[in-house]
Parts: C-alpha cells; sequence; structure tokens
C-alpha cells in the first residue's frame, strides 16, 4: 500500500502514514482506544460494512494473516482510502477511526480510556499485535441449543413442544 | 408449559424465550377493515401488505391515501417493537407483511417467526427451529428478510423459512405449525435436491467464516457431541458439507397454492473450494408441504443451457456452484407465472474454472409455477466476474408503449440497468442489444465477446470509467484525476479485472469497478411502482472501485479477489515457504477498492445518479432524480481545489422506496442521508420528485418499509437497528390529524 500511495503524484496523496515507525512504539494490547468508541464503531460497521463484512471475517486468523505486526496507522489509512468499497472515503475521519476502534475490539484487544484519535499519522507509533489467548477464543459464539426442535410460544397460554426431526 | 425432549441439550433457550414473555394473550383474528367487501388486486387485499413486494406483483404500492402531503409531516410512532428479547441480528433486514388483521415479521439471526398486534406492537406469538449445527454454520444467519401468507377461508398460513433451509408452515393465528406440512410442520429443504443428507459435525463453536472457511462436516461413524468442548455431531442432518454449503436469505413466494422457494449460497467473495450447490427453485404444496417441482438454475447435462457450461455441469464439475436465487420474488398469479431473479456463478470476479455464458446465471427466470417448467429467461449478464447477482425481486405492471398495452416486468440490477420485458413471452420492450466489451487479461479468463446493453431506460448509475468522467474543473485538476484514472484500466462498462501482480500486457494491475458489486440496486433498495401511472421509482447508489485479482495460496482457485485463506479451517494446507503477502493488507474487499480521490475530492464528476431515479416505463424515459436524503456539500482543504467552487454529491446509500395513492416515501437506509443529519423518513410528489414531507424517525431504516390499514388508522412500519436493538417503528398520524 505504501508503494501505491507514493506512485500518485497529485498533491493530495502525499500525507501517508506507514513511513518508518518512531522508536517509541506502543503495542496494540496496552488498551489505544476506548470502550465508548468502539461503540459508535460497531454502528458505523453496522451501517456501512455489515453489508458486505461479516464481524469473523476481521478476526482471528482472518484478521492475523493480514494485519499482525503492520502498525495501526496502515490499517486507518487502508480503510480511509479504501472503504466503504462503493464509495471509498465517504465517511467522517471520526467514523474511520470508530471502525478502527471495533475491529480492535473484536479480535479481544482491551480498550483504555481514551479514544483513537482521527489522524492516521498519530497512529505509526502503535503496533498491532495480538494475545494468543485471544485469538483463541474470539471466533467463539454463545453456545447454540442442538437438535431439531419447534418452541412456540402464544395462544391460549405459553407452551413448548420439541421434537427431532426428522 | 408442556415438554417433550428427546434432544440432550438443555432446555436452556426455550425457557429463555417463553421466560422473557410476560403474559399470555387470547388470539382471535381481527376482521380487518380492508377486507370488507374488497376484492384481490395483484394477490392482495387493498389496503393489505400480502407480500414482502406488498403483493404479488412486487409493486411496494399501496392505494392507501390516510397519510398524504397535507399531514405527512404530523406522523408519529405508533409503536416500537424490539426483537432483543429473542436474541440478536445483524442488521435488521425485514419488511413485515400485514393480513387479516395480524402483522407478521421475523427477527434475529435465528429467524424466529412472529405475530404483532397492528395497533400496538404487542407480540401475540412466536415461532422458533432450534436447527443445531446447521444454524450455527449457516451462511446467511440472520433475520432474513420476511415471509410468505396463504389463506384459503378462514385457514391462514404462514410460511417460513430457516436459515438452516427448513420450511415451515404455521397457523397464522397461533403459531402452531400445521401438522399436515411436511414432518410435523416443518419440510427440509435439503431434501429433495438429489444429495443424500448425512449426520454432521462441527470442530469449532464459531460460525461460517465468509464465504466457505470452517464449515461442518460429515460426521464419522459413532460421533457423539461433546458438551465441554461443544463439538462433534449434534444429531443434525443435512446434505454432506463436501458438496457445498446452501441456506437461505428471502422468503418464498405464494402463487396459488403453490410456495416458490429458492436458495442462497455462499458468499462468492473467495471461496476456498472450486465447487458448490448449485442453485434450484421449487414448488411446494402449501397444504402438503410436498414437493411438486425443481427447476435447475445450473441445468444438468442435457436440460436446456447445459452447453453454456463449457466444461460440463455434472455436479461436482470444478467451477460449478452457485447460481443461487438469493432475492425476493415477484409473480403474475392470473398468468401463473414466477420471476426468478438470479444470482451469479461461483467466485465473484474470476470464471476461468467456468468457462462460457453459464446459464442461467444472472438471468431473470419466468417458470410456469403448475409445471415448474421454464417459459422465458433472459440472461443480462454473460459469465459473469463482477459480482453482478440479480439481487431483487423484478417489478410488474402493466404499460402503454407506442399505443400498445403491454404486460411487463422490469428487473433492476446491480449493474445499473432496468431491463423491461413482456412478461408473457420474454420479449425485450425497448431493444437490448449485444454489444462488443472489452477482453479479460488474466490468464484462464475467457471474458464474454458481449453483453447485454439496454437501449432503454437509461441506467440509473455510473457506468465504467471514461475519460469524460472525470473531474475538470481546471486543467491541473483534470491532469491530476487523469493520473489516478489511468492507474487502472479504463472503459464503458464490464471492465474485466486485471491481475494484480501487474503481469498484464498492458501492465494495469487493476480495472475499474463501476457500479461496484454493492450495485446499482441491492436487496436494501430496490425499485417500487405506481401501478396506476406505469411509474418506477429506483432506489440505487453509484461508486466506484477497483478489481484486482491475486492467487489465494490456500484455495484451489487460480485467481480471487484478493485474499489469504492460509490457516482458516477448511482450507487448503499452506504451501511450503509460505510467507504472508504483506501487500495484501486489508485484503478481501479491501484489495476491490483503490485510492480514487484527491484530498477528499472524488475523481468522478458528480452526476444524477444512485438516490431515486424515476422512469416513466410507457415511454421508458427517465422522469426525474433526487439524492438519497439530500445532497453532501464537497469540502476540501487541498490546494489543487483553491479558488474552485466544488458542487454537492448526493448522499449514499439505497433508498427504500414504496409508493401510496399520492408518495413516493423513502427511508434511506443504513448508509444513507447527509451525515449528522437525524434519521428521517421522506415522502416526495410522485410526478416530480418534489419532496413534501419529512418526519424524524428513531433510526435510520435498514430495510423496506411497508403500509396497511388497521382498524380505520393507515400505519407505515419499517425495520431499524441491529444487535439486540433491532425494532420495528410503526408510524401513524395521531387521530385528531388523522380525521380528514
Amino acid at each position: 500500500m505504501a508503494a501505491l500511495g507514493c506512485m500518485y503524484v497529485v498533491p493530495s496523496t502525499r500525507a501517508w502514514a506507514q513511513d518508518t515507525p518512531p522508536d517509541s512504539v506502543r503495542s496494540t494490547l496496552a488498551g489505544v482506544y476506548s470502550a465508548a468508541q468502539s461503540a459508535r464503531g460497531k454502528d458505523v460497521f453496522t451501517e456501512s460494512c455489515l453489508e458486505c463484512h461479516t464481524t469473523a471475517d476481521h478476526s482471528g486468523q482472518s484478521f492475523q494473516n493480514s494485519w499482525i505486526g503492520h502498525m495501526l496507522s496502515e490499517l486507518m489509512q487502508y480503510l480511509r482510502d479504501k472503504m466503504p468499497k462503493s464509495n471509498p472515503g465517504s465517511l467522517t475521519p471520526e467514523q474511520y477511526s470508530e471502525v478502527t476502534a471495533f475491529i480492535l475490539s473484536l479480535n479481544g484487544l482491551p480498550a483504555g480510556e481514551v479514544d483513537l484519535p482521527t489522524d492516521s499519522l498519530q497512529l505509526r507509533n502503535i503496533r498491532i499485535e495480538i494475545a494468543k489467548a485471544t485469538t483463541d477464543t474470539v471466533q467463539a459464539r454463545t453456545p447454540h441449543e442442538a437438535g431439531l426442535k419447534q418452541f412456540v410460544w402464544g395462544h391460549s397460554a405459553p407452551f413448548t413442544i420439541a421434537r427431532t426431526l426428522p | 408449559m408442556t415438554h417433550v425432549w428427546t434432544s440432550r441439550r438443555t432446555l436452556g433457550s426455550a425457557l429463555v424465550i417463553a421466560g422473557g414473555l410476560v403474559g399470555a394473550f387470547l388470539v382471535r383474528a381481527a376482521a380487518s377493515d380492508a377486507m370488507q367487501g374488497r376484492a384481490m388486486v395483484r394477490g392482495n387485499v387493498p389496503g393489505e401488505w400480502r407480500y414482502w413486494g406488498g403483493d404479488a406483483w412486487g409493486t411496494r404500492y399501496s392505494s392507501l391515501d390516510q397519510i398524504n402531503a397535507t399531514n405527512f409531516d404530523s406522523l408519529t410512532v405508533a409503536w416500537q417493537w424490539n426483537s432483543g428479547a429473542f436474541g440478536a441480528d445483524e442488521y435488521y433486514r425485514a419488511t413485515p407483511i400485514y393480513a387479516n388483521g395480524q402483522l407478521f415479521t421475523v427477527a434475529t439471526t435465528r429467524r424466529v417467526a412472529m405475530a404483532l398486534d397492528p395497533s400496538s406492537g404487542e407480540t401475540k406469538w412466536m415461532w422458533r427451529l432450534d436447527e443445531g449445527i446447521r444454524w450455527q454454520k449457516a451462511p446467511r444467519q440472520f433475520a432474513g428478510r420476511g415471509l410468505a401468507y396463504w389463506n384459503d377461508g378462514p385457514t391462514e398460513r404462514v410460511i417460513v423459512v430457516t436459515p438452516g433451509l427448513h420450511m415451515a408452515s404455521l397457523d397464522a393465528k397461533t403459531g402452531v405449525p400445521d401438522p399436515k406440512f411436511g414432518k410435523n410442520g416443518v419440510v427440509d429443504l435439503m431434501n429433495g435436491l438429489g444429495y443424500p443428507l448425512v449426520p454432521l459435525a462441527v470442530d469449532d463453536t464459531g460460525s461460517l467464516i465468509i464465504s466457505d472457511a470452517a464449515p461442518m462436516r460429515r460426521a464419522r461413524p459413532g460421533e457423539t457431541w461433546n458438551e465441554a468442548t461443544r463439538t462433534g455431531a449434534d444429531g443434525t442432518i443435512g446434505i454432506d458439507p463436501a458438496e457445498g454449503q446452501i441456506a437461505n436469505s428471502s422468503p418464498a413466494i405464494l402463487v396459488g397454492d403453490v410456495i416458490v422457494v429458492g436458495n442462497s449460497s455462499i458468499h462468492g467473495y473467495y471461496p476456498i473450494r472450486l465447487k458448490n450447490i448449485p442453485g434450484t427453485v421449487r414448488g411446494f404444496d402449501v397444504r402438503t408441504g410436498k414437493q411438486l417441482w425443481k427447476f435447475n438454475l445450473v441445468p444438468l447435462p442435457g436440460e436446456f443451457g447445459a452447453d453454456t457450461w463449457k466444461n460440463g455441469t455434472k455436479p461436482g464439475t470444478p467451477g460449478v456452484g452457485k447460481v443461487d436465487p438469493w432475492a425476493t420474488y415477484a409473480a403474475d398469479p392470473e398468468l401463473g407465472l414466477v420471476y426468478i431473479p438470479v444470482g451469479m456463478p461461483l467466485m465473484d470476479e474470476y470464471g476461468g474454472h467456468r468457462p462460457g455464458n453459464n446459464l442461467f446465471g444472472n438471468s431473470i427466470v419466468a417458470i410456469d409455477v403448475k409445471t415448474g417448467l421454464r417459459k422465458w429467461h433472459f440472461q443480462m449478464v454473460h459469465h459473469d466476474i463482477w459480482d453482478y447477482d440479480t439481487p431483487i425481486a423484478p417489478n410488474v405492471l402493466d404499460v402503454t408503449v407506442d399505443g400498445r398495452k403491454r404486460k411487463v416486468v422490469a428487473q433492476t440490477t446491480k449493474q445499473g440497468w432496468m431491463y423491461v420485458f413482456d412478461r408473457v413471452t420474454g420479449e425485450p420492450i425497448w431493444p437490448i442489444v449485444e454489444t462488443p466489451v472489452l477482453q479479460s487479461e488474466v490468464p484462464g479468463e475467457v471474458a464474454s465477446p458481449t453483453q447485454p446493453i439496454p437501449t432503454k431506460p437509461e441506467p440509473y448509475s455510473q457506468q465504467g470509467m471514461l475519460a469524460s468522467d472525470l473531474i475538470d474543473y481546471t486543467p491541473a485538476i483534470r491532469d491530476s484525476a487523469l493520473v489516478i484514472a489511468r492507474k487502472c484500466r479504463m472503459g464503458p462498462y464490464y471492465i474485466p479485472g486485471q491481475p494484480a501482480d501487474g503481469s498484464a500486457k498492458s501492465g494495469l494491475a487493476c480495472s475499474w469497478y463501476n457500479p461496484g458489486a454493492s450495485g446499482g440496486v441491492n436487496i436494501d433498495g430496490g425499485a417500487a411502482v405506481d401501478p396506476e401511472t406505469g411509474m418506477v421509482y429506483v432506489g440505487s447508489q453509484t461508486g466506484l472501485s477497483t478489481i484486482g485479482l491475486q492467487k489465494d495460496p490456500c484455495s484451489e482457485f487460480n485467481y480471487s479477489s484478493p485474499h489469504d485463506s492460509c490457516g482458516l479451517a477448511g482450507a487448503l494446507p499452506t504451501p511450503a515457504g509460505y510467507k504472508p503477502r504483506t501487500e495484501l493488507r486489508g485484503d478481501g474487499f479491501a484489495g476491490r477498492a483503490g485510492a480514487s480521490s484527491i484530498g477528499g475530492v472524488s475523481i468522478v464528476k458528480p452526476k444524477p445518479y444512485g438516490g431515486m431515479t424515476a422512469y416513466d416505463l410507457n415511454s421508458g424515459e427517465k422522469k426525474w432524480w433526487v439524492p438519497n436524503g439530500g445532497m453532501i456539500p464537497t469540502i476540501t482543504k487541498d490546494p489543487l481545489f483553491d479558488g474552485v467552487t466544488l458542487p454537492p454529491s448526493g448522499a449514499r446509500g439505497q433508498a427504500q422506496i414504496i409508493t401510496t395513492k399520492s408518495l413516493v416515501i423513502y427511508g434511506t437506509g443504513r448508509s444513507g442521508a447527509i451525515p449528522g443529519v437525524p434519521p428521517q423518513l421522506f415522502a416526495v410528489d410522485k410526478a416530480t420528485g418534489r419532496q413534501v414531507g419529512a418526519v424524524k424517525i428513531p433510526a435510520r431504516t435498514t430495510a423496506v418499509p411497508m403500509t396497511f390499514l388497521h382498524k380505520g388508522k393507515q400505519y407505515i412500519v419499517f425495520a431499524i437497528g441491529a444487535g439486540t436493538n433491532a425494532s420495528l417503528v410503526a408510524m401513524a398520524i395521531p387521530h385528531r390529524a388523522a380525521a380528514r
């Protein structure tokens, strides 16, 4: 992506964030976004991302294949340049940082006290890292019930019928 | 409460559901106001909304006029029903139906069926099927878009198709499954497709990852359920997952006494396996659940159209799969025809494994509901490599063209064109011309030499990318835009994807993709009709992205959208020497998009595309266009634009439209409207598009609204929200304002 950005010889494409990271590097394990920001990001994800992307596609191995070891600035800049795919760059700076926070939360990364900044340049010193124990569980969902049972509620009183089919 | 449990699992979910609902209701079907002495029109009782699309024709039209331009702004929330007590959803994409005094909907990822009191939103009954691991691994795990209704005198049924591909027939008054239908009210739709059903098992507790990663598998002999790990075989049966995964995402449609139902498939974004189960449309007897017929959307060897698959169509053939009728349907009950919009073949952007035109992919197919035989079809995209599924029910209407009365069906599409046909014969109303198109530079890919381009109506979304489409406010701006535009392959439409490694003869590593995979029209939007005038109102979006294709090292496909499946359950073994491709960062869909703006300003000129476009189908002419909730100012700090007054652009998202006697009413959809402006429901004049009303609503609409008359009051109901905060909202005119 860095190469792609550099190829564009137009004034607005000069502000790329993936230069050499500064010396003082933090980790996404250190709580780099706030829970409130992630919650807002979930709404943005629902409004603008969910049509094509499931949360499963952005967590666990799928996320790790693409982003582990990269700087968070790259992720946010990528979202800004490429997403939503039907109209890249059309979200507000706040929305891009919110959805970045949500993606971090999807991967079990801890929330901290402050929001991620909206300026991706300020994320150059945050490396995307994931605790192993966390990555093993992020795909898990609430356990489901098994067997083909029908539940009906209503009529003259609540009732349930259940059976295994066929 | 009576329980008959034959499963080893707990009662947990049932108790939660029942416990979450306090009180009992005596269910009595209220006599519908609209039923009083009024005949059926287009399969619907005027004033009701018996189909997902309002009526069998899919008009989304209601002749009601209690809510009109004079009082629209006084609409208030009559009630709001939250589905969170029953579980979570993705975003809530259901449009309810109203029939004979009751409102019916589906909700939650388990697609619970509900009856609500139309006056208060109180829950009258609910039904849910626990599908075990068939639900856990269902490709379309959300509430679905709705359900279907049928009645024969006092016998009323609600038909729901579940994420795990079961179809239930429920007593509309009680929610109790019809014991005469299938087995205990349920038909297993994995039966009857020609595949044996086998015991199923899972190795993890998660859902299917997008496309076909982390699937179920066939259970080993004697395998049982491990409650501690929640893996193993839970007693569920289904088609062997090695054959592929299928599901359902849209409701069935009733045509007479025949339930017409299809299936959806996995997403074709970046599948791992070269085959999947081909799509089918089937007819079932509404009284018994007996399968009456099956229409193969990938023709079997010897069937019409099989020769459009050069490598053959025998099930299991590499490259064969999908072609799924995943969207909603429309029908003409008098003609006995159902109109099926068909999705694309397997793998969205690479078709090298399936040479040929690939019928009936990307077609509209008219099927005789009595015989299940094809009456006519039209393929709108040959050999699709753009993810141009036919994404929504067509609209049926009667118009007068050149002085001749015509029965037509109009199909809106992702690719930004509306295709209009004589719905009896399939003859195009206006010529649709096979036109030479660009050819692929991807090894192994043979694009169709031509694509059918409608001469009328004109498109509603930007087509392709030409130099003339670029912003040119100053020579410097134009030059800068051209530098970006020339990074990817340009053309008028149907531009094939490029190999992302730059190995193509042209040296280009991407191609412009416009409309993109989201359309154009997509399932969230689509068109509504005024059957009185022959006007069609299309909600669509317009946008720009790119396609570049790469080899996924752990997929069977030679090319795909940039993606790395290595390490995912179900992927091919990681090849020796594998290293993650750092250049793929973000992969998946991100690989389809490219920087297409300068300082936040799109390089494409703003045009009257997307939003809502009105067409007169008597003439085929575009009549007016309005943005989806307003125009967004274009603001940039880039010095390139110093001294230039930039025009605004239309808001994003897909307008969700219905029509009434005097209004076009729409919500902006999840991502529509102007950022920062409170969510609203809009009304515009049908003839001009002029806004005549707007009212604040609790959140943006997430599905197409519907309207009905109940006990003398007209309601507009629409879905909002996601997760456990998904709701139906009913709007109505307060009593004083309603008196006219």
